[in-house]
């Protein structure tokens, strides 16, 4: 976002170029991955309001380990995030911001059949007919985003 | 370089925006958030819009120092679906005092439209209109207690009560409910209050309490109409504080978080659907809450100023009156629905002590609510709005409630025998606020419907 900034994470920047991305793939019927991009976008949205809610993170910018939580935590992908979100919310240092905003994605149970390990998977196999749900989810998580950034948050 | 302070920032970014070389469409906006640190915003994409005067934009931002949320202007691409940021309805044009130049002299506002992102108070500035008819709602407020606010509006109650209307008394002093206590014995108290309604509707029950939400006040039985009763607090209350440390939250729904205002305008559409009142008399909490704000722009007809001759309440309605004179659309709005009550009118020297009172109302209405008229070349087509110091239908104009020592801790419960007031105590002190109240409601049941929309 900023010119001096010296990490190359930016969760933010990132959950919309996929969101972006995922939309075109779409309006070119490649829903196979249209949806994984949908996915990632999400999961790249939800660790932006994490970050603005103090989560810590690494030198480069991505969400690290955090203390005293076994597993991996925010590190996990959907649908495991959205349990993470849940379980972990007392570990978040801004728990105001990430309750504002998370509470608000009231959608990513939408994202309970995808998988990351949907990039292997054979083309027959992957549940394109979800594809619709995990687009609206996505898109809710944009929503979201549009309003932290309205709010000055990010 | 001086430190920048909340009130300069605006002042600094509003003078920015006039004194840049800009292109004129799209205008340049102003964001400002919970903090009150501000950005620019421009209804353009990043690409349309000149380099030259993006970089001049940030420059201005960034000299905010402390007061700039980032050094980020927003654009079209700073959001996935930015119609929805830019054709929001919060925006709202604003009017930015510039203070003075080096000579002392008055220099002329600068207008911006402003996004203002608060964490409390956004009622003040959206003024409603609800649709639909509805008998006329009247907020009894003042900035501070202890003026005989809600003494006054027992009385108006008992005194269109007296004239056969049914009145509806509703409690909105949450923080410091005790309407019912002035006006219901503790037997006739109903089962729910205000307080309940809103916890309920925030958990999609809120219908499910309003059929024991209203008493009957024996203040009307000797009367021909009716005094109904909603009261802040239900008998038999015992989790008032835990309700109330949630009350204010805003609740989803299908069209975005629903506020105080909103929620509680239901409530009484609810209320009035229910018991179909002639009149409203809403007791709003005292000083500048979001509860009075909810009150006052969100749902009177009539909102009834209470103040006394002291510089606490003349400097409070100033501040009030000086948030809304920066939105001309909601001063136009709101000036309209104002009159003023001069509570505890002294007997003492009361004619000096009245003509005084009025000539600050009106100096404090001429400088914050009222047009200001050009001078010399008032142009003839436009409609000023700036009633004399002496127009007795001006809000400034004071409504007179005479100090009287019978009414300090009184029980309007009580029968004359019993140490109450008769009909003539009563007219005495009260008798100008219940005539204005009345001439108000019928005068508004007699206008023609305004023409829709």
């Amino acid at each position: 976002m900023t010119a001096a900034d010296p990490s190359s994470v930016n969760y933010f920047e990132s959950a919309r170029r996929h969101y972006r991305d995922a939309d075109t793939l779409l309006g070119g019927s490649r829903q196979g991955n249209a949806g994984q991009l949908f996915g990632i976008a999400a999961e790249c949205g939800i660790k932006a309001i994490l970050v603005a809610s103090k989560v810590p993170v690494d030198t480069e910018g991505s969400i690290g380990s955090l203390p005293g939580v076994k597993g991996k935590g925010f590190k996990d992908h959907l649908p495991n995030l959205g349990k993470a979100l849940t379980d972990l919310m007392g570990s978040i240092p801004d728990s105001r911001t990430a309750t504002t905003y998370l509470s608000a994605l009231s959608s990513l149970s939408h994202f309970s059949d995808w998988r990351i390990e949907h990039r292997y998977w054979r083309d027959a196999a992957l549940p394109v007919a979800s594809v619709a749900r995990w687009q609206s989810a996505a898109g809710e998580v944009m929503a979201v985003l549009d309003q932290a950034k309205e709010d000055g948050v990010m | 370089m001086a430190m920048i302070r909340f009130h300069d920032a605006l002042r600094q970014a509003a003078q920015a925006l006039a004194q840049l070389e800009l292109p004129a469409v799209p205008s340049v906006r102003v964001v400002r958030d919970v903090y009150g640190r501000l950005r620019f915003a421009v209804d353009s994409a990043l690409d349309d819009y000149p380099v030259q005067a993006r970089d001049q934009l940030q420059a201005a931002q960034m000299a905010l120092g402390a007061y700039a949320t980032s050094n980020e202007l927003l654009f079209r691409d700073s959001f996935s679906y930015p119609e929805k940021f830019f054709d929001q309805q919060n925006w709202l044009r604003t009017m930015v005092p510039m203070g003075c130049n080096e000579d002392g002299q008055q220099l002329p506002s600068v207008e911006v439209l402003m996004l203002d992102r608060m964490v409390t108070g956004h009622d003040w500035l959206q003024p409603v209109h609800t649709e639909g008819e509805h008998p006329h709602r009247l907020v009894f407020f003042g900035l501070k207690g202890g003026v005989g606010r809600s003494t006054a509006l027992c009385m108006v109650a008992w005194g269109l009560a007296r004239q056969g209307k049914r009145v509806l008394l509703v409690d909105f002093d949450l923080e410091s409910p005790g309407l019912s206590g002035l006006i219901l014995p503790p037997e006739r108290v109903a089962q729910f209050g205000v307080m309940d309604w809103l916890v309920e509707d925030a958990v999609g029950q809120g219908d499910s309490v309003l059929t024991g939400l209203v008493s009957a006040s024996p203040l009307g039985e000797s009367t021909r109409g009716a005094v109904r009763v909603v009261a802040a607090m239900g008998a038999q209350e015992s989790d008032y504080l835990a309700k109330l440390a949630r009350a204010y939250s805003d609740v989803p729904s299908e069209h975005g978080p629903q506020r105080l205002g909103e929620r509680l305008r239901r409530m009484v559409q609810a209320l009035e659907a229910r018991e179909q009142p002639n009149v409203v008399l809403i007791d709003s909490r005292a000083g500048l809450h979001d509860l009075a704000a909810a009150a006052i722009t969100g749902l009177a007809d009539t909102a009834l100023l209470f103040a006394t001759d002291s510089e606490q309440t003349w400097q409070g309605y100033r501040q009030l009156f000086s948030h809304w004179q920066r939105r001309p659309d909601v001063v136009r709005d709101a000036r309209e629905r104002l009159a003023l009550v001069r509570a505890l009118t002294p007997k003492s020297d009361r004619e000096a002590g009245v003509k005084r009172f009025q000539r600050k109302a009106y100096e404090l209405f001429a400088e914050t609510m009222y047009d200001a008229i050009p001078q010399g070349n008032a142009e003839a087509d436009i409609e000023y709005f700036h009633p004399i110091e002496t127009d007795e239908a001006a809000p400034h104009f004071p409504i007179l409630v005479d100090w009287d020592e019978r009414f300090q801790e009184f029980d309007p419960g009580l029968r004359p025998e019993q140490g109450g007031a008769n009909d003539a105590q009563v007219d005495a002190t009260f008798g100008a606020l219940i005539q204005w109240v009345t001439r108000r409601i019928d005068g508004d049941e007699q206008r023609p419907e305004e023409d829709e929309v």
